[in-house]
């Protein structure tokens, strides 16, 4: 895993989590409130609908009241239900209708000691019938305010009564009055068209909306009230009926979910820019690391040249200075270890000749010293003994000069000829590897042949390429082989072979040692490479030449004789 | 006399009504302005109307009426037999059926009738006035003293003629109270209105007159009439409805439509009886406030017996003549004239409006109550005189 996705993936966790449970409590505390408040409105609007009902009890005692006075003050009416006075029997009987309209009220009867309706605001011509349920049971409601179903002409309705007494003369009759219990006054008294007051009687369910409530609705509370059942004559009685107070939920249920929809909006909105600015942040920080990373990685034995900046402040500043540091120790290592290398080598090379060489002196000295002896001893014997020890001479000689052949060999000597220069130069760059290298060949037509060892000119061709090859360093580039008829200095009688790249080029202290033997920048190498080459364009009778600078590759220049035109 | 009186009543008045009214307002109006051959008077007697003198001849099958000598319409015109015949042409079906008409001479009008008359009341009948249409005008020409006029937005029916006659002027009762127009200065006030005919009797500047008993409210149930017993008429006539009432009384002329041989028949197109949807309602005439009182009466007395938790529907005057019409109603409250000139008219027309009375009315209704409206004249306004049917006339 990179530093970068650590980074990021450590980032989004550290950001997001308080977030989520920051908004989690929030939207927990939102909707506690918004519950509390809408439990707090329906609380107040019920404890409203209750006094409503306790004023709508107070208004209607008092009406009542005013009325009773008014009746016991009114000689018509008393001579009508007390002397019987036919006469004021039409007064009498519309006398509550009057009055139930002057007090504002919707129900309206007077009822004699014997139940006996004498007049009726409601329903004006239901005098005479006798109505026992009101009398006696409204007097034991709680504060004497129940729901009673009265009648009119058209049909029921239900009202809100209560209910007083008329005393006259020796007589006690009683005045039942109420206001209709209808859709007006239960939304009247719901004030919120989104509230849904409702009546539930035994045998019927007023509200205040019409087909409320429905399913959506939610009962929010209940309030008792009494019911004056009266649907058989003979035994009224009590009965609870209960107002239910309903809302829809959807509004508070809307709420929480625009709640829910913006606390989900918010995360996202969060995670989103968190995972950009953490990317950016974590691109950022890791930039520098990768960079080093990079630099380091171009790091080997032969590519000590790598430069860390060493001016970077913190850590990342620390770490490139302390590569840097290493770096620099890693490059005069590097110079020890080739130098301690070439001599190894170097010495090893001489040893080896110096043990060959005596192995081969070693016979000689004891072969000469035995005709010393002979020569000085026995003189005579001097032919016969050198007859015998002849060969062993020609033996060591051989030795030695099989030895000088076979060092010879490091660097054979060369048999000038006439070469097509461009066909091996061709053939030899077609066969060489080229690693990262795009090997290019930009061969003149006019070249014509030259006069060296065809073994030579490859064996410089593959020491040139193939370092060419190698100072790109495993990096992109470009290494191209050019044949040309002519030398600098114009001579047309030589022919010219340029290599050049586009690696790392080479430093001035690095060109004068390029050309030692046992000099070598690459690990394992022998570092004869470009000693060989040299040697061998010298016994060509060529020369070479190498422009380079660092960082911008080297273009070795190689001139050979041209072969002589065939006659 | 003033030059101008000030008349209300109820209803308001339509030209093309004439001569049929269909309210007291177009009952006093068309009264002043058109005229019957003779007219019946509040006592039941006879008098000339267009027709100055009528002789019966073949026993009473064949009337000849002799206009009224220099008789003239309101647009100038004599009035002859031949208008008459001419104004009658076009109500046939108020005649008696099988009359035939005829002009014996320029005055003479000559009626053959199927079934012998031996007074010609019938002819009294409004619905037989002489009218004569009046090219672009609204109200057809009449031989009355009057003649009438609705520009300016209110009815104006003024003398015709140098009568000496005040003019007459409709006024609407705009608050509905009736009490109010008799503090306007009103003249000539009709009402059943208990406030107002109380509060009249506590004004000395008025009179009030009781004019004939004109309506009875029926119970007209689909199925078989239910008994309303005479103590229950009294009670109902007394306390239920608060008008000048009186428990329905014989004769009705709807009691035995038998005895007239009417042939009366239902009119074609007129199903069964089925229930329907207002089945458990006693429906009456939604403007009519006796009506309305009765229902409630009935209602609250649980009339009907095995009909349980009856309500009371009022309706509209269309919508009450289609339920009527269809009898699907448990009963209804009716309003039915009093008296009637041909009983074998008003029949039809009864049975018109409800189909399934054809099998016999008596079996269908109940009478109820009788009511009558009462007149409030100013002291010293005009001079009055009643007709049969209780319609008034200026002198």
């Amino acid at each position: 895993m990179t530093f970068r996705t650590r980074i990021l993936l450590s980032t989004v966790p550290v950001v997001l989590v308080p977030l989520v449970v920051f908004g989690l409590g929030v939207r927990r505390a939102m909707r506690q409130q918004i519950a509390a408040q809408y439990r707090g409105r329906i609380t107040a609007l019920v404890d409203l609908i209750g006094q409503d009902l306790e004023r709508q009890g107070t208004l209607l005692a008092t009406r009542l009241a005013r009325l009773r006075s008014a009746a016991a003050a009114d000689n018509r009416f008393r001579l009508a239900a007390i002397a019987r006075d036919t006469t004021q029997r039409g007064y009498a009987l519309d006398y509550a209708g009057t009055a139930m309209r002057l007090a504002g009220l919707d129900m309206l009867q007077i009822q004699d000691d014997s139940a006996r309706i004498i007049s009726s605001g409601h329903f004006r011509n239901e005098f005479d019938r006798v109505e026992r349920g009101l009398p006696q049971l409204l007097p034991t409601a709680p504060n004497g305010l129940a729901l009673v179903q009265a009648r009119t002409p058209e049909g029921p309705f239900f009202t809100l009564a209560r209910i007083d007494s008329l005393p006259l003369g020796d007589r006690l009759f009683t005045v039942v009055g109420g206001v209709a219990v209808d859709s007006g006054f239960l939304a009247r008294l719901a004030r919120d068209s989104a509230v849904t007051v409702s009546v539930v009687l035994p045998r019927a369910t007023l509200s205040s909306r019409p087909g409320a409530p429905s399913a959506a609705d939610e009962v929010v509370s209940e309030l008792p009230v009494p019911f004056v059942d009266d649907s058989r004559p003979d035994s009224a009685r009590l009965v609870p009926a209960r107002l239910l107070v309903a809302t829809p939920l959807t509004g508070l249920r809307e709420l929480e979910r625009t709640v829910d929809l913006w606390f989900v909006i918010a995360v996202l909105v969060t995670l989103l820019v968190t995972v950009l600015v953490a990317s950016w942040l974590a691109s950022r920080l890791s930039r520098p690391l990768a960079e080093l990373a990079d630099k380091t990685a171009e790091i080997n034995m032969e590519r000590l040249d790598v430069e860390f900046a060493s001016d970077g402040s913190g850590e990342v500043g620390s770490l490139e200075r302390l590569l840097g540091q290493m770096t620099e120790r890693l490059r005069a290592g590097a110079v020890r270890l080739r130098e301690v290398e070439r001599r190894a080598a170097t010495g090893e090379l001489a040893r080896q000749v110096n043990h060959d060489v005596k192995n081969g002196l070693a016979p000689l000295r004891n072969v000469l010293r035995h005709l010393a002896q002979v020569a000085r001893d026995r003189p005579a014997e001097l032919p016969k003994v050198f007859a015998e020890r002849r060969q062993a001479l020609i033996s060591s000689l051989n030795y030695l000069e099989t030895l000088a052949a076979n060092y010879a060999k490091l660097s054979p000597a060369p048999e000038a000829q006439r070469c097509d220069v461009n066909a091996i130069t061709r053939e030899t760059v077609e066969q060489l590897p080229a690693g990262s290298a795009e090997l290019g060949l930009q061969l003149a037509t006019d070249v014509g042949a030259a006069k060296i060892d065809a073994i030579a000119l490859r064996r410089i061709l593959e020491n040139l390429v193939s370092n060419a090859v190698e100072a790109l360093a495993a990096q992109p580039g470009v290494v191209t082989v050019s044949t040309a008829r002519g030398a600098d200095e114009g001579a047309s009688t030589a022919v010219r072979i340029v290599v050049e790249d586009t690696g790392k080029g080479m430093t001035e202290p690095e060109l004068e040692s390029a050309f030692q033997d046992f000099h070598s920048t690459k690990p394992g190498g022998v570092g004869l490479g470009l000693s060989i080459v040299r040697r061998l364009v010298t016994d060509a009778g060529g020369r070479l030449r190498v422009e380079t600078s660092p960082g911008a590759g080297s273009r070795f220049i190689v001139e050979v004789p041209a072969a002589p035109d065939p006659a | 006399m003033p030059e101008q009186l000030s008349i209300a009543m109820s209803g308001g008045v339509d030209p093309s009504h004439v001569p049929a009214p269909t309210n007291d307002a177009e009952r006093f109006v068309f009264r002043q302005v058109y005229e019957t051959l003779v007219r019946l008077d509040c006592a039941g007697e006879l008098r000339p109307g267009l027709a100055q003198s009528w002789r019966p001849a073949e026993d009473g099958h064949r009337w000849t009426f002799t206009l009224r000598p220099g008789a003239r319409f309101s647009d100038g015109t004599a009035a002859t037999a031949q208008d008459v015949v001419d104004a009658w042409s076009a109500r046939l079906a108020s005649l008696p059926v099988g009359a035939e008409l005829s002009t014996g001479s320029e005055r003479d009008v000559e009626v053959r009738l199927s079934r012998p008359m031996t007074v010609p009341w019938l002819f009294a009948d409004p619905a037989l006035s002489v009218t004569r249409p009046v090219a672009g005008g609204d109200w057809p020409a009449g031989t009355g003293a009057y003649a009438a006029d609705t520009t300016a937005g209110r009815v104006t029916v003024a003398p015709f003629g140098a009568t000496g006659r005040p003019v007459l002027v409709l006024r609407a009762n705009g608050s509905g109270d009736a009490r109010d127009l008799l503090d306007a200065g009103i003249d000539l006030l009709v009402t059943d209105d208990a406030a107002a005919l109380s509060y009249a009797a506590s004004r000395s500047e008025f009179v009030t007159v009781g004019l004939p008993w004109e309506r009875t409210y029926v119970l007209a149930v689909p199925g078989d009439a239910i008994s309303v017993d005479a103590p229950l008429r009294a009670g109902l006539a007394r306390d239920a409805v608060r008008v000048d009432a009186r428990p329905a009384a014989a004769p009705l002329w709807w009691s035995d439509p038998g005895a007239l041989s009417c042939g009366l028949e239902p009119p074609p197109g007129a199903g069964p009886i089925v229930s329907g949807p207002t089945a458990d309602a006693i429906v009456y005439p939604r403007d009519d406030a006796p009506a309305r009182d009765l229902t409630g009466r009935l209602v609250a007395l649980g009339i009907g017996g095995g009909v349980s938790a009856l309500r009371a529907t009022g309706l509209g005057p269309a919508e009450f003549a289609a339920a009527l019409a269809s009898g699907r109603a448990a009963a209804y409250v009716v309003v039915l004239p009093r008296t009637t000139l041909e009983p074998c008219a008003a029949l039809r027309t009864l049975i018109a409006r409800a189909p399934w009375l054809a099998d016999g009315p008596a079996r269908h209704l109940t009478p109820l109550v009788d009511a009558r409206r009462r007149a409030i004249v100013r002291r010293g306004a005009a001079a009055f005189t009643m007709d049969w049917d209780g319609t008034l006339r200026v002198q």
